[in-house]
């Protein structure tokens, strides 16, 4: 498979995403309540489940 | 703080697996469901770990996720791993994820607002250089003074998070601007850890209040005294000489960890000082 310059690029905008929340809930979550981050990560697995749904209606 | 660990531990061969799952089957869905079960794994953890829960809680949450994994597992075989395309996908799956990132973005506007939180703190006016540096002159250890007593308190019924988990005191020279090399002994609540480092899952809950009084005073030991219990006179005019430059001790207070005296400077600098107060020595 030849790499294309579109993934290359895709790949660094996912660098750059994954390092700004990563970032993010370094400098910011941390300092919320332990509760609310707990409501947070049940937040985030409901997201990442109904992402997965979305894209198996569509087979992508 | 095993879920730190286990996250790290679990990112890695997740990593991979994500890696090698898309390079085989060319499909975003299945990603999203091992980072949804990646992110569960990570959400039983941390609440196990930072939450005082009782035995019976623990054992409950663990047997439900074995339950839940073991049914999800079982559906999977029986309904074939493969989707079935929808001749006209429906939109409920976007619009129930708008929804949860909203209430996101609402929880932590909310929660960072910190809406009902109030901050007393009373610092004193001024500080006896004497006092602070010899203490009474007849012990060992130094006379530490109450220099700042903080009181928290929350009537939202958001948990407020304490923002002031390290203080940090210093001679400063107020002319010069510059702080000494070597920092006060600073106590939180009669309690000495170098750095201060205060519990980070202080929590003030609503409608209760959380105090903190700060004891500062010079970390070396001064002015002993001799056999018949006279103090050293000369130790104790050797041991004030050595402070007689400076004229006001800096009180700091921030969320992040102080690394020496110059670090206060340069966490003000960044803003993240959450309290920074100079405090006149009188003689």
């Amino acid at each position: 498979m030849a790499f294309k310059l579109e993934h290359i690029l895709y790949s660094i905008g996912g660098l750059f995403a994954a390092s700004a929340i990563i970032y993010f809930a370094w400098e910011y979550l941390v300092l919320l309540p332990r509760i609310i981050k707990a409501v947070l990560l049940v937040c985030l697995l409901g997201a990442f489940y109904l992402l997965g749904n979305h894209f198996r209606e569509r087979d992508v | 703080m095993f879920w730190q660990i286990l996250f790290w531990v679990l990112l890695v061969p997740t990593l991979i697996v994500l890696g090698i799952i898309y390079g085989t089957s060319k499909r975003l869905y299945k990603l999203f469901y091992i980072l949804a079960t990646f992110t569960y794994v990570i959400t039983i953890a941390y609440v196990i770990d930072v939450f005082d829960l009782g035995r019976n809680w623990i054992l409950g949450l663990l047997t439900f996720s074995a339950i839940l994994m073991i049914l999800l597992g079982y559906r999977l075989t029986r309904k074939g791993e493969e989707p079935k395309r929808r001749p006209q996908p429906t939109r409920r799956n976007l619009a129930l994820l708008f929804v949860i990132l909203a209430a996101m973005l609402l929880l932590i506007v909310v929660a960072a607002l910190n809406l009902g939180a109030t901050r007393d703190v009373t610092i004193a006016k001024s500080v006896s250089r004497e006092a602070i540096v010899v203490g009474d002159g007849k012990g060992y250890q130094p006379l530490l003074l109450t220099i700042a007593n903080f009181t928290y308190a929350n009537s939202f019924i958001v948990p407020y998070v304490v923002p002031d988990h390290y203080f940090a005191a210093c001679w400063y020279d107020s002319a010069k601007q510059e702080f000494s090399s070597e920092e006060l002994q600073v106590q939180v609540n009669g309690q000495y850890a170098p750095g201060m480092t205060i519990d980070p899952f202080d929590e003030v809950m609503v409608g209760t209040t959380v105090k903190r009084r700060i004891d500062a005073g010079q970390s070396f030991y001064p002015v002993p005294v001799d056999a018949k219990g006279v103090v050293n006179e000369t130790a104790r005019r050797e041991a004030l000489s050595r402070y007689l430059q400076y004229d006001a001790i800096v009180l700091a207070a921030s969320s992040d960890p102080f690394n020496g005296c110059a670090n206060i400077a340069q966490q003000r600098q960044k803003g993240r000082l959450t309290l920074y107060k100079e405090i006149p020595l009188t003689e």
